[in-house]
């Protein structure tokens, strides 16, 4: 019997997707051209006439059995009444999925319409909509109204989709998300889980549907009707109650706010953000940003006056966002779009001066552009260049050289660091390869090879650019220190820092090196500190960080939670290590936040905020731990 | 062989079966009878399944499985855009018949690549019994079919029917079969009236119940009679006697005459209607 | 082959009926001895009787010693010529009595039926 059904449904099916493809698409050719490709006419139809396809695939389970005539032998069939439903569904889902992999194969030409979040949608409304026309196929004598009555379940269904986390997070956080589902969830929680938790909720609520229909069937068969739909409605109202209960539960464990984040920005301002809303803190104050337009990830990546920028991945448009935080005006904006997933750079864009540079192209295509935008106009320059040998890219420097700015490109491909400078006429110039991350300051390229660093001064125009100046042998693990880099543009820096860093890739010698003589001398008092530590907890970390040109720091700390833990941080300052604060260990749960401005201690039920330069503690009044 | 208990069955909230408890056993004929709408279809239907009771169960026992119970509903029921090759592998694969003997289609000059819609009734009717032989049946359940079908074939029908239950030993449950050539074959009588049995006896029981007399128009008619149906025409008024007892004869001075099991059965519905008028 | 008048309008229960019939066709010499009779199934199609019936037929006059009966080998006359004319003697009263109430029953006077009789008898009378 199965044969037969599949038979009938292949029949079936090419009809239909015929009928409901080519009319339409023949119809828009002769009636004078699409205005878009052939193909993305097709495709377009296609996946309409598909939705159609499922309404119809599902609500004909019975069509021709309906009748009482054949519906006698179909069951007197020595069958029980589950196998026969069995025989009766498999060809047409089957069906279903069949063209539902031919549409997924050919979503990608179906033009901009068609992002990976439309995907997603059309899939759970295309197989809800399929399973709902199932259970309906023995409702009702008439097919229109069961048309109809399928396509009111399916809009119902569709709202609660919609309706259960909105009005959830209405009644339990008085926050007005109000967003698309999937919106909402890809942007929040990882992939894994929300599939997990969509999943849960449109099975949760079909599940009423499947069971409703099988329990009628299987108790009644085909007639009568009303009995039919009495047992049906006896199932199905309870289970939906039951699956709308569950369906909120898991909306409402997904969507607390559990996992709060902090960034201490400049002039004392504290910014808290959980899934729901982002915060910002003052003294005396505080507000609390939650349109539509904010989704923050956990990460700042730069900080430049009263701006925060961050970057996220937003699935519903399928573009790389990146946000600006003003702490002045207190609102997030999208501050600049890349299409697709593919923002290479493994350490964020790049700000200099009053311009942010972001690199475009997926780590494995040497074509990439480099896209160059002032913060104040939002004018965009976009620099095209060539890659030679695949991997990741990050920018790490940039700098004016007579009026011209170049940038400095890193691009990591197996072990090897390659360097090149794009100037922003387009050209490039390679300047060598580097066995550790190079970095940039003052002017100054440092690159390193098996035991040696490099010092190179970038100067002028052309292809003659770098001269070299001097090459330091310090012994493996030699590297400075690239950070602060969004400072570049003040004065120049008069000295940098510099590690030696074992084989468990501590920190163990701090060197520091004066611009003016690029000697390396060692920091004894450190140093000397740091093997007293050692000895006496072996799993402290050390590390020397600069605040301001003038401003140093060291910090004795060890991993927790994936996070830094901070015991003591020491100011130095001439040759002396001044205690500015000495940390208990963190608790099970805490977490600790660093920034330039200070240091967050987040422990359960309590909230610590200590800002440099001296880390006293900052008290904000509206803030509840 | 199959045990009825409590069967009930309503139809938008009008009942159709009540209550029914009966058995039926191995190698028995039984005949029911009943007026239109009494529900016998009905209840054939709940007997294979194809209607769910709405309360009460059917058991099947001695192991009898639905691969060996044959039916022929009222409607002819049947995939009917198949052709009739299609129709018998189908039919044979799905209840594993194991074989299919073609003599009858052969009888009947059928072509097995016509479909089935395109038969007459009575094709059909002997298209679905020749499925049906396959399964060498332990169960037969027959609705109102053979009626529609003409003399001939019903002729063929029967000799196939009788070698049938020669050879497996088929229980049969005819409904409303009254024609006279079977007339002898069924040894169970049930009359359903208002979804239960009213009668369930012994063909030759029966016949023993119930008499008929023929009265003049002026003749009198005795009161305590028990008079199940009459037909009064302005010549002659027959009353249909049930239940008979022979001691009637002498107490009564009437001639009782013996009845057919065709025009027992009549009687039996027309004093339905007459119960319904009242 | 034999005729099987078998009244469904009479109370006398079927099986009855055919077993009189058979034994009819025996005693008027119709079926011999050593004549087979058609198998249980074929009888029943023949005459419209359920198989379970006509083996009882069988098992009937197999019992009163009519018919004689072997797995496999079907049925065939057996009888003895001496059990025939008490038999006999014993069927044609039946069928006598039978007449005799019947044609009581039209009204006839038993001079009447005496002198039919004669008439009958004595005359060309024609089966």
């Amino acid at each position: 019997m199965l044969r037969k059904e599949f038979n009938e449904v292949l029949k079936q099916s090419l009809f239909f997707i015929v009928l409901t493809v080519t009319i339409p698409f023949g119809l828009e050719i002769v009636l004078g051209g699409p205005s878009i490709s052939y193909f993305e006419l097709f495709f377009t139809q296609y996946h309409l006439g598909l939705l159609i396809f499922a309404l119809f695939l599902g609500n004909s389970l019975f069509l021709w059995d309906r009748k009482q005539r054949a519906a006698d032998y179909l069951l007197l069939l020595p069958y029980s009444r589950l196998r026969l439903l069995g025989i009766k569904v498999l060809p047409r889902l089957t069906a279903a999925v069949l063209f539902y992999l031919v549409f997924l194969l050919l979503y990608r030409g179906g033009g901009e319409a068609f992002t990976l979040a439309s995907v997603f949608s059309f899939t759970y409304v295309y197989f809800s909509l399929f399973i709902i026309a199932l259970s309906l196929s023995l409702s009702m004598e008439n097919y229109i109204m069961m048309a109809v009555v399928t396509l009111s379940a399916m809009a119902a269904f569709l709202g609660m989709i919609y309706l259960i986390p909105t009005l959830l997070s209405q009644w339990l956080y008085g926050t007005d998300i109000g967003l698309s589902l999937e919106y909402l969830l890809f942007l929040r929680l990882g992939f894994g889980k929300l599939l997990l938790y969509f999943i849960g909720i449109v099975v949760g609520l079909l599940f009423p549907f499947i069971a409703a229909f099988i329990f009628a069937f299987k108790k009644t068969g085909i007639h009568p009707v009303s009995r039919f739909n009495k047992r049906y409605f006896k199932v199905f109202f309870p289970l939906l109650a039951v699956g709308i209960i569950l369906s909120a539960l898991i909306v409402s464990t997904l969507f607390t706010p559990r996992h709060k984040t902090y960034y201490l920005a400049d002039k004392h301002r504290l910014v808290e953000w959980d899934s729901l809303a982002l915060r910002v803190y003052d003294e005396n104050d505080v507000e609390e940003i939650t349109h539509a337009s904010f989704r923050w990830n956990n990460r700042v990546l730069i900080e430049a006056g009263d701006s925060l920028y961050s970057r996220e991945y937003n699935f519903p448009e399928d573009s790389t966002d990146f946000l600006r935080l003003d702490l002045k005006t207190k609102s997030v904006e999208t501050f600049y779009k890349l299409e697709g997933r593919n923002y290479s750079g493994f350490t964020g864009p790049w700000l200099f001066k009053n311009t942010i540079a972001i690199v475009d192209g997926y780590p494995k295509d040497p074509d990439k552009e480099l896209h160059l935008i002032d913060i104040r106009t939002k004018e965009v320059k976009k620099i095209k260049f060539h890659q030679t040998s695949g991997g990741n890219v990050r920018l790490f420097g940039a700098d004016e050289v007579d009026g011209k700015r170049f940038w400095l490109v890193d691009s990591k491909w197996k072990f090897r660091h390659r360097v090149s400078r794009l100037w922003e006429n387009g050209e490039k110039e390679e300047l060598g390869t580097s066995r550790k991350f190079p970095c940039y300051i003052n002017g100054i390229l440092m690159t390193y090879s098996e035991d040696k660093a490099t010092l190179t001064k970038l100067t002028a125009k052309g292809m003659e650019g770098a001269r070299m100046v001097k090459t330091v042998t310090v012994g493996e693990g030699f590297i400075f220190h690239s950070y602060q880099v969004y400072d570049l543009h003040k004065p120049p820096l008069k000295q940098t820092i510099g590690a030696i860093y074992d084989q468990n890739n501590e920190s163990r010698k701090f060197f520091i090196m004066d611009f003016d003589t690029l000697e390396l001398r060692e920091m004894k008092v450190i140093n000397d500190r740091i093997e007293q530590s050692a000895r006496r907890d072996p799993e402290l970390k050390f590390y020397v960080s600069r605040r301001t040109p003038d401003e140093y720091y060291y910090l004795e700390y060890k991993w927790k939670n994936r996070g830094l833990d901070f015991r003591e941080i020491y100011a130095f300052d001439n040759n002396e290590l001044t205690l500015l604060k000495k940390f208990p260990p963190l608790e099970k749960n805490g977490k600790m936040y660093n920034s330039r401005s200070g240091i967050i201690v987040h422990e359960p039920g309590k909230l610590r905020v200590y800002a440099f330069p001296d880390l006293k503690e900052l008290k904000f009044k509206k803030l509840k731990s | 062989m199959i045990e009825v208990k409590d069967l009930s069955f309503k139809f938008k909230k009008k009942p159709v079966l009540e209550n029914i408890n009966i058995r039926f056993g191995e190698g028995e004929f039984i005949l029911i009878a009943g007026n239109n709408g009494a529900g016998k279809s009905t209840f054939l239907r709940c007997l294979t399944g194809v209607l769910s009771p709405l309360s009460g169960s059917v058991y099947f026992k001695d192991g009898l499985s639905k691969r060996r119970i044959g039916y022929i509903p009222d409607g002819l029921g049947f995939f009917e855009n198949l052709t009739l090759k299609t129709a018998i592998n189908f039919h044979t694969r799905v209840f594993r018949t194991g074989g299919f003997d073609d003599s009858l289609l052969k009888e009947l000059d059928l072509d097995p690549d016509s479909k089935v819609k395109t038969l007459s009734v009575g094709e059909r009717t002997l298209f679905l019994f020749s499925l049906i032989l396959a399964q060498k049946p332990r169960l037969l359940l027959l609705d109102e079919i053979l009626h529609a079908v003409d003399a001939y074939l019903r002729d063929i029908f029967l000799d196939r029917l009788l070698d049938m239950i020669a050879q497996y030993n088929t229980t049969v449950i005819a409904v409303n079969h009254t024609f006279t050539e079977i007339e002898k074959i069924p040894e169970r009588v049930l009359v359903m009236e208002n979804g239960g049995f009213i009668i369930d006896e012994k063909t030759d029981t029966l016949r023993e119940k119930v008499k008929k007399i023929e009265l003049g128009p002026d003749e009198p008619v005795p009161d305590d009679l028990p008079v199940l149906f009459k037909k009064e025409t302005p010549y002659i008024r027959e009353y249909y006697v049930y239940p008979f007892e022979e001691k009637m004869r002498t107490g009564f001075d009437l001639e009782f005459r013996d009845l057919n099991l065709a025009d027992i059965l009549k009687s039996f519905i027309g004093g339905y209607y007459v119960k319904k008028r009242v | 082959m034999f005729r099987m008048n078998i009244d469904t309008a009479s109370s006398i229960p079927v099986y009855k009926q055919a077993i009189q019939a058979i034994k009819v066709e025996i005693l008027a010499g119709r079926l011999k001895d050593g004549d087979s009779l058609p198998p249980i199934r074929e009888l029943a199609k023949i005459i419209r009787l359920h198989p379970n019936t006509v083996a009882k037929v069988y098992a009937a006059l197999q019992d009163e010693g009519f018919i004689a009966g072997k797995m496999g080998s079907g049925h065939w006359v057996t009888f003895k010529k001496k059990k025939l004319d008490s038999l006999k003697k014993a069927l044609i009263e039946d069928e006598f009595r039978n007449f005799i109430d019947r044609v009581l029953a039209v009204g006839a006077t038993k001079t009447e039926i005496k002198e039919l009789m004669e008439k009958h008898l004595d005359g060309d009378h024609h089966d």
